[in-house]
């Protein structure tokens, strides 16, 4: 029976899901903050906005992720060798995360659906 | 009666065994005593003098609350005003609020987490004595009317050479960017002790939820005070020698001054509420007597808070112009980050409900908390609406918000926490029958005091402002505050009594466990920590193994004397705590203390402008740090020790198992944190200003920085080298000094090549960019320099080997980072102007 986990590999797994959020975050704000300074913010592509739908395609990789992590989390295929050292709470902790992080990677990026993009406020 | 269950060292003890165990950590005595540096003594001058920093900053809000009592008051002058206000918010944040809760971390956590010390004594003496000696000097600069006046975050441009041409605001940068240096060796401290040094068995499932709010704190505070050293140290170089970051006419911004605080400022909130958070899990379920309801979600909300935390930031700046969508993904984070406050809120209640929460001092407090900070928390989810905050920004309503949330948050947990945990360092407990007199006092006083001013501000009345005109109509409700302020401060004044009438620290004698609470803090201990260390099995190890602390106190579990005949612990698995090596720790030293004092010494001295001497400091500083580190590597020069139940373990370990190796991991993590400041400033000015970046034919050509990358190579190439030639001692020292060498050589070419085609970091904002960078990475270089010949001399004097090698394995990976962020600037600075250009 493997008993050993390295912590590093391990606390990537177990946080993985709020790192994903965390570079989402980053992503969309550093995204908006250039093309609003340094871009044009009123190009189009099919009649919708490019900015929005770049941010909901990082949005969806975000999701695709963090969809994948939840149900490697949930199904236990990733912790299996946290199970066998005993340690299911890491595991829970990791799928935990995993949904925490998709639940708000979604709610932040929920107001690129209506919110003005770079008008001065 | 003791349990017939199969224990480590069943046999009584010998008596010798217990003697000696005294002897090895017997404090020093009289004047010496300051060279101590066991956690418990370290543990206690730390809250001591955090809570004189509290009581000092109070007194500053008690004369503002004097001034504002009555309109058009000339108690205060406007200069006095600002210093005051400055130097309340200062101290209050700096040297009270993070000191006191790493302070109690550094008291409480070895002893529950069944450790004899944290694993590096001295680093903890010499942040405190750092902090101590440069937190005093720093509020002294009141009494001589040079304190800081630009408030408690110094905005650029007020704060600029400019618009603030005196040294009142060189106290802040330098004295607060050095106190946070302190800061971060506690964090590095707390982070490897919570990790290395639980007792066997205390798998991170079984650990003390304050220890999960301590691990966050370590991480935020790795990642976010590296933000505020940067800006710090930006706003410095501009005042001192003109380089242009926050100048808008040389290409510069205020704002970057706003991102860089805030990236450090809004984690700081929350690196002060979840220690708080931590002390009430532990709390809560010792008044409820049964085990706290939904420890795994509380975990949950611990790490969810220190994630969320770092996506604030930009709520402290709605009104400064940032895009709206901006803005509206921060109020998405800020609206989020209340859900894990709640789930720990609700984990409490229903604690209290599970159990029979005893009304004693310590459950007023903990009630007092959850009324102030839940008002606290439905506040700050109205200014985290952008347009409510344009209405109530900069006026007493976010006044009265933060201290609903800082007071309530933290102050009223702490004072929870006194009551509830002077027993174990005290020989008496606190009064019962005054803490309810104090815990009224200072509820019924901070309501008074704060609650008018979410009216005042709405009515319009704005921070920071001297005084007032009486027809605003604002002075009945600042009367109302004031009268408040007295009545907390009486409250606070009926608690030193308290504490002088009974807290009679001992580390010897202790009341023991009044409270009957289930974790392993309350077990009997000595100077020594635990008499003997346990295998741990559940959260609450005094509820599930009722013998237990006998148990521990007679010497029948592991370690129950130093076999090493040195202070020791266990140094065990950071996720499944399984035994792995013995720590021998270091005791009482005066190399710490001195270089605390040499380290204060340059950065305050370097403010008031006296260079020789401050120079003079920092090489006291750089000798005693050399002498201290001199004796940390003692090699396995031991056989394994024997700590009971057939149990040995070897007393020293290399490479990762190491808990240096796991230290000096977290100080790169800092240093990458400084790094990636340093890199956002570089790009944010791009941002902002493309004009003054250089057009291609003004930029290096690429033959210098190619050689400094080579230069950078060849360095690398030495330090894996020596890795695997330290049998050979004369191979190790060449590759040693070339390494330095060709580190210095590169940093000296990526210098020239900018300087041979004429910038210089005074003309612009690229400039000041450029060097910026580049004199980090410079300071990370020579620091490097400094630490590779001092594993030369320590090869030159025999003490360096293959098997005696965590000095180089430290250098190594400080090397290595070194060259990778060689590598990064010279890419950046090189390559992303071609890019973009």
């Amino acid at each position: 029976m493997n008993t050993k986990l390295p912590f590093a590999t391990t606390s990537l797994r177990v946080g993985a899901g709020f790192l994903i959020w965390a570079a989402h975050f980053a992503a969309v704000y550093v995204y908006v903050a250039l093309v609003c300074a340094r871009g044009d913010p009123a190009a189009q592509w099919l009649g919708t906005s490019t900015t929005r739908l770049n941010i909901g395609l990082i949005t969806l990789i975000a999701v695709a992720l963090l969809g994948y992590v939840s149900w490697q989390s949930l199904r236990g295929t990733w912790h299996d060798d946290m199970q066998r050292a005993a340690q299911p709470f890491l595991a829970w902790l990791g799928a935990a995360i995993a949904l925490f992080g998709l639940l708000a990677v979604l709610w932040t990026a929920m107001p690129a659906l209506w919110v003005a993009l770079c008008r001065p406020v | 009666m003791m349990s017939e269950r199969n224990l480590p060292n069943p046999a009584p003890r010998p008596p010798s065994e217990f003697d000696k165990l005294c002897r090895i950590w017997r404090p020093p005595r009289g004047w010496r005593f300051l060279s101590a540096v066991n956690n418990t003594y370290i543990g206690m001058f730390y809250v001591g003098t955090a809570l004189l920093f509290f009581i000092l900053a109070g007194i500053l809000a008690l004369l503002m609350r004097v001034q504002l009592a009555v309109p058009e008051n000339q108690f205060l002058s406007p200069d006095t005003y600002n210093q005051f206000f400055t130097m309340h918010g200062t101290v209050m944040m700096f040297l009270f609020a993070v000191p006191v809760v790493e302070a109690v971390g550094v008291l409480l956590l070895p002893n529950m987490l069944g450790a004899r010390d944290l694993p590096f004594p001295r680093l903890s003496a010499y942040a405190f004595w750092a902090y101590f000696v440069g937190g005093i000097v720093f509020f002294c600069s009141l009494f001589f009317d040079v304190a800081p006046d630009g408030g408690w975050f110094l905005y650029p441009p007020l704060s600029s050479i400019v618009f603030s041409p005196g040294v009142n605001n060189d106290w802040w940068l330098l004295g607060i960017g050095f106190i946070e240096i302190s800061a971060i060796a506690g964090a590095i401290e707390l982070i490897v002790g919570i990790l290395r040094t639980r007792a066997p068995g205390m798998k991170l499932s079984e650990m003390p939820i304050y220890a999960w709010a301590m691990l966050v704190l370590g991480g935020m505070i790795v990642f976010a005070f590296p933000a505020v050293i940067v800006c710090t140290l930006l706003l410095e170089l501009e005042r001192a020698f003109h380089w242009p970051f926050f100048m808008a006419d040389k290409g510069g911004d205020p704002l970057l001054w706003q991102h860089l605080f805030w990236f450090f400022g809004h984690p700081e909130v929350y690196i002060i509420f979840l220690p708080a958070a931590g002390m009430v899990s532990m709390i809560v379920p010792a008044m409820a007597q049964v085990k706290l309801i939904g420890y795994r979600l509380t975990v949950l909300a611990l790490v969810g808070t220190g994630f969320l935390s770092f996506g604030l930031w930009v709520h402290h700046m709605f009104t400064t112009g940032i895009p709206q969508l901006s803005l509206s993904f921060f109020t998405a984070a800020s609206m989020a980050v209340a859900i894990p406050s709640g789930i720990q809120v609700f984990a409490w209640i229903a604690t209290f409900a599970a159990g029979r929460a005893k009304m004693h001092t310590p459950t007023l407090f903990l009630l007092g908390f959850l009324f102030i900070f839940v008002l606290g928390g439905l506040t700050g989810v109205m200014v985290a609406v952008v347009p409510f905050d344009w209405q109530a920004h900069d006026s007493y309503f976010v006044v009265a918000h933060f201290h609903y949330v800082l007071i309530g948050g933290m102050v009223f947990p702490l004072f929870a926490a006194m009551y509830y945990w002077i027993p174990t360092v005290s020989r008496r407990a606190l009064s019962e029958r005054l803490g309810r007199w104090v815990f009224a006092l200072m509820f019924i006083g901070f309501n008074v005091t704060f609650f008018p001013m979410h009216i005042i501000g709405m009515a319009g009345m704005p921070r920071r402002v001297y005084t007032y005109a009486e027809q605003l109509g604002w002075g009945p409700l600042n009367m109302l505050s004031t009268v408040g302020a007295f009545i907390l401060a009486a409250g606070i004044l009926l608690f030193l009594i308290d504490m002088a009438r009974n807290f009679r620290p001992s580390a010897t004698e202790t009341a023991g466990n009044v409270w009957n609470a289930g974790t392993l803090e309350w077990a009997p201990n000595s100077v020594y920590a635990l008499r003997s260390i346990p295998t741990v099995t559940s959260r609450e190890p005094l509820w599930d193994q009722p013998t237990l602390a006998e148990e521990l106190d007679a010497g029948h579990w592991y370690l129950p004397d130093a076999p090493t005949g040195k202070r020791e612990s266990i140094v065990t698995h950071p996720i499944d705590a399984r035994p792995q090596y013995i720590v021998q720790l270091p005791g009482p030293a005066w190399s710490c203390f001195i270089a605390a004092l040499g380290t204060a010494a340059f950065f305050l001295l370097l403010t008031v402008k006296l260079v020789a001497p401050a120079v003079i400091g920092g090489v006291i500083a750089i000798a005693a740090i050399w002498y201290w580190a001199w004796t940390t590597d003692p090699g396995p020069i031991r056989l394994p020790a024997d700590i009971g139940g057939g149990i040995t373990l070897p007393v020293y370990a290399t490479g990762p198992m190491s808990h240096s190796w796991w230290a000096m991991v977290v100080l790169l993590l800092v240093m990458g944190s400084m790094f990636m400041s340093v890199v956002f400033t570089y790009l944010f000015l791009w941002t902002v200003s493309p004009d003054v970046w250089p057009a291609h034919e003004s930029l290096p050509a690429l033959g210098t920085p190619i050689t400094a990358a080579a230069a950078l190579l060849i360095s690398a190439a030495c330090a894996q080298y020596a890795h695997t030639r330290l049998d050979r001692p004369h191979a190790t020292r060449v590759a040693l000094a070339l390494g330095a060498l060709t580190l210095l050589g590169a940093l000296f070419l990526a210098l020239s090549a900018q300087w041979r085609v004429g910038l210089s970091p005074t003309e612009s904002a690229y400039g000041a960019a450029v060097y910026g960078m580049l004199s980090l990475t410079g300071v990370f270089i020579v620091s490097t320099v400094m630490m590779q010949l001092f594993t030369l001399a320590r090869s030159c004097y025999g003490l360096l080997n293959a098997e005696r090698r965590v000095t180089f394995d430290n250098t190594r990976l400080m090397w290595l980072y070194t060259v990778a962020q060689g590598f990064l600037t010279l890419a950046l600075l090189h390559g992303f102007p071609r890019m973009t250009g």
